[in-house]
């Protein structure tokens, strides 16, 4: 891995056709760091996410991946790219026709040529390493259930196993406790700092509750309107910055 | 290893187990199947293609024949819609425990005999395939128009009022008893808080029938009811090549712009949230396509969030007025026809054909002989389905929109220029072949492979199969189309190709509803097997046209008796598999 900043964003903007989503972004994540993400809905997190994990393209500005310009690259080189940032989502974005052991191999899927992929389908490979990591989520005897069946906070366990599988560099996570009720909530955003910690790699979490961001994260970022209105190590984050960030539009 | 994986395993032997019995049933193995003497006219049809009939005689009967298979259409489904309504209301459970009982506990008892006899003499026309009826009619009024449109509306207006039926019972009741406790008759709340809910389903369910009448029109044509398929008929038997070809072509713009329009009627409406939901599951099966949960449904949170959906979409309402006139005009060509049916020469030979089918005999037929007929007709179901399985596999997928177009999620963000034309045109051919296959009615498959196998089985289940295969297809894509697309961008997002994204995303998704489908028109091909029978390709049917040219009703009473045990085998083994896979 290059030295330099993991994202590197330079006045980058996004645009859906006539509305604006983000706006003169300007920003450098460095490794090992973890990031919340916090802001009233709407404010562009989604979006930013989905710029860092190259699924969208700026519409303006320059977006910069471990040094390299993803809408630059050649789709196999994007690919492998994007094979180092594993992301989670607040739906879970699980294939729910799926056993656990394959939705968790699907995080292999980047590494893996096809036909092993195909033939993991009808013999599972790779399962010792599926069922490790399930159990350091917690759920290791789910392995061969079919993923439809589990409850939602199981679901964000194989998703993050999903990624855990993956081996990323980097972990985004789009409101990831956002279906979660209070107890799972907790126990997803430890296991997810905790790993991110032992692991050594770089979060960016946009989170809907800021107390976790304040808990859990170093670094916070205060999105509004498709603008950084504030970036600072949690600590430095007042009462009164939270307040301007989610006050409501006279 | 759960209780479920088990029953697949089972279910997928006896799969296996079935299909190969059909092969072998069939002859694959061991008989002679291919007539090398038919090439010639092979390549004589095919050859055809380059100049198709243009002269303006033949293109005017063209035009009027594809006005008459569009009456047909136009006309029995607004009479299914009719009875639908009617036997619906009649066939609710809500119906006769409000308002046929009033607030009279008493009687609903009582009632509930007659309730469950509306719904069993529903399930009657239901089981019957529309070419039967069309029979039928032929011989009470002879060749007429009004055959088409009964032939249609009968069956159709059974299965809609089992369809419509079921909305009405599912329908919540909260409204009901709010106009109820308010003080509105049993009647009026009935009206008021209950059928305008249900209303929007019905609606969309009707463009759904419409888009599967054109084809049983055209199937309709070809025993002699008038329209495309007659004309398809004919040309065929005189073995005017040219001419065929001009009228496949109408056949498919005619097919094609119906289904367009369909389709965009049902998204417009928001989907037949209800069908949908229904995933074919407790659905009615019936002669033609009667899916349900065909028309597409939305993404869950799409749909619970715009409670104010526009009262009136003027698209709708141009919809609408369209179908409003092309009923005025197909009932001022088909109506005065309608006399024939209620005429007194009508009557007397409906009862004369009542008189010479009793008691049933078995033609001079051994009881072994028929389970041999009935295995046969089995066995080419079988092979249908699963050719049109197969097919639809391969053909769905490209056909789908929002995998194969650029920007879909097979290609991905990043595909090249060449991969985007690849995508393009797997889709654009993959639409064109599923259309084709569906718009040729399966009899004229069936008269076309003709000249290339000897009758027996094999011809029969590959014409239906081919259809089948059509109208598979077209399901299965729409499936594709309303899959969530998130958790497949998700793979994406991490770096899978299109082919893992594939596998891994899209065939995992889909597998439950299409395995619901094929179950499904399985059901739908044992019915159909009397299309291709008609022409001399298969088992019963073969044997039941001989009967009815020979005017041996009897023997055609024990005939339809075999085919009636047939679909209630099949459609008794299809809903066991069902629930074991659910």
């Amino acid at each position: 891995m290059s030295d330099g900043p993991v994202f590197e964003l330079r006045g980058v903007g996004r645009r859906y056709g006539e509305t604006t989503a983000l706006e003169g972004v300007d920003l450098a994540v460095e490794p090992g760091e973890r990031i919340g993400l916090i802001g009233p809905s709407g404010a562009g997190k989604t979006t930013l996410l989905s710029l860092l994990n190259a699924t969208r393209s700026p519409t303006s500005g320059r977006l910069l991946i471990f040094g390299q310009d993803p809408t630059e690259l050649a789709p196999e080189r994007r690919r492998r790219l994007q094979s180092r940032i594993g992301t989670i989502h607040q739906q879970f974005h699980l294939v729910d026709g799926l056993r656990v052991i394959h939705n968790v191999n699907a995080g292999r899927l980047a590494e893996w040529s096809l036909l092993r992929s195909l033939w993991s389908l009808i013999r599972p490979r790779e399962t010792d390493r599926a069922r490790r990591i399930l159990e350091r989520v917690g759920i290791g005897e789910k392995l061969y259930e079919r993923t439809g069946d589990l409850s939602g906070g199981e679901k964000q366990r194989v998703a993050l196993s999903r990624v855990l599988a993956q081996d990323p560099d980097v972990i985004l996570a789009d409101e990831p406790i956002a279906s979660l009720d209070r107890e799972n909530s907790r126990e997803v955003m430890d296991l997810l700092s905790r790993l991110a910690r032992e692991e050594g790699v770089t979060a960016v979490i946009s989170l809907h509750e800021y107390e976790y961001a304040l808990s859990h994260c170093e670094r916070v970022i205060g999105l509004r309107g498709g603008r950084v209105l504030f970036d600072r190590p949690a600590g430095e984050v007042s009462e009164e910055l939270i307040d301007r960030l989610y006050r409501l539009e006279r | 290893m759960s209780a479920r994986d088990g029953a697949r395993r089972w279910w997928g032997l006896a799969a296996v187990l079935l299909v190969g019995w059909a092969a072998l049933e069939a002859g694959l193995v061991s008989g002679e199947l291919v007539n090398t003497g038919g090439w010639g006219q092979v390549k004589e049809f095919l050859g055809a293609v380059v100049h198709p009939a243009t002269g303006a005689d033949f293109l005017a009967r063209t035009a009027r024949a594809a006005f008459v298979t569009l009456a047909f259409a136009v006309l029995g489904t607004f009479l299914s819609l009719i009875l639908g309504t009617v036997g619906g209301v009649l066939g609710s459970e809500v119906w006769w425990s409000t308002v046929a009982a009033g607030s009279d506990e008493g009687r609903l008892g009582r009632l509930r005999a007659a309730w469950l006899a509306v719904r069993g003499a529903l399930a009657v026309p239901r089981s019957i395939h529309e070419i039967l009826w069309g029979l039928f009619f032929i011989n009470i009024v002879g060749l007429d128009p009004i055959v088409g449109v009964l032939a249609i509306a009968i069956p159709y207006g059974a299965i809609t009022a089992k369809l419509f039926s079921e909305i009405l019972d599912e329908t919540s009741r909260d409204a009901l008893r709010a106009l109820r406790n308010a003080g509105a008759s049993p009647s009026e709340a009935f009206m008021y808080g209950l059928v305008p809910e249900a209303f929007r389903d019905l609606l969309s369910y009707a463009f759904y029938r419409f888009e599967c009448s054109i084809r049983s029109a055209a199937v309709l044509g070809i025993i002699g009811a008038g329209g495309l398929g007659y004309e398809l008929f004919l040309s065929l038997q005189s073995l005017r090549y040219p001419q065929m070809w001009t009228l496949l072509a109408a056949l498919i713009a005619l097919t094609g712009a119906t289904d367009l329009w369909s389709g965009f009627v049902r998204r417009r409406l928001g989907g037949a949230t209800r069908l949908s939901l229904k995933e074919a599951g407790a659905a009615p099966a019936g002669p033609e396509g009667e899916d349900p949960g065909a028309a597409p449904s939305t993404p869950e949170e799409e749909r619970s969030a715009g409670p104010e959906r526009p009262s009136r979409d003027p698209a709708i309402t141009a919809s609408l007025a369209a179908a409003g006139l092309l009923l005025v005009v197909s009932a001022v060509y088909i109506g005065p026809h309608l006399g024939e049916i209620f005429s007194a020469e009508a009557a007397g030979m409906a009862a004369r054909l009542a008189e010479q089918s009793f008691p049933p005999t078995t033609g001079g037929l051994t009881a072994l002989e028929l389970v041999d007929l009935s295995a046969g007709t089995l066995a080419m179901s079988v092979l249908a389905i699963a050719l049109a399985t197969a097919g639809g596999l391969l053909l769905a997928f490209p056909a789908a929109g929002n995998l194969s177009l650029p920007g879909g999620v097979l290609l991905g963000d990043g595909a090249g220029r060449a991969w985007k034309a690849v995508g393009t045109a797997a889709f654009g051919l993959s639409r064109a072949v599923l259309l084709v296959l569906r718009a040729v009615p399966a009899p004229v498959w069936a008269l076309v492979l003709l000249f290339l196998f000897f009758p027996g089985i094999l011809p029969g289940a590959l014409a239906l199969g081919l259809y089948t295969m059509g109208v598979l297809g077209r399901l299965m894509s729409e499936v594709a189309e309303n899959l969530d697309r998130r958790p497949l961008e998700a793979l994406r997002a991490q770096g899978a190709s299109g082919a893992e994204v594939f596998l891994y995303g899209v065939l995992p998704a889909s597998a439950r509803k299409f395995l619901s489908y094929v179950l499904y028109r399985w059901e739908v091909s044992i019915r159909g097997t009397v299309m291709v029978g008609v022409v001399g390709a298969g088992s019963l049917g073969v044997l039941l046209t001989e009967q009815l040219s020979s005017f041996d009703y009897s023997a055609v009473l024990t005939t339809l008796g075999c085919y009636v045990v047939l679909t209630f085998a099949v459609d008794m083994i299809s809903a066991r598999a069902r629930s074991d896979l659910r």
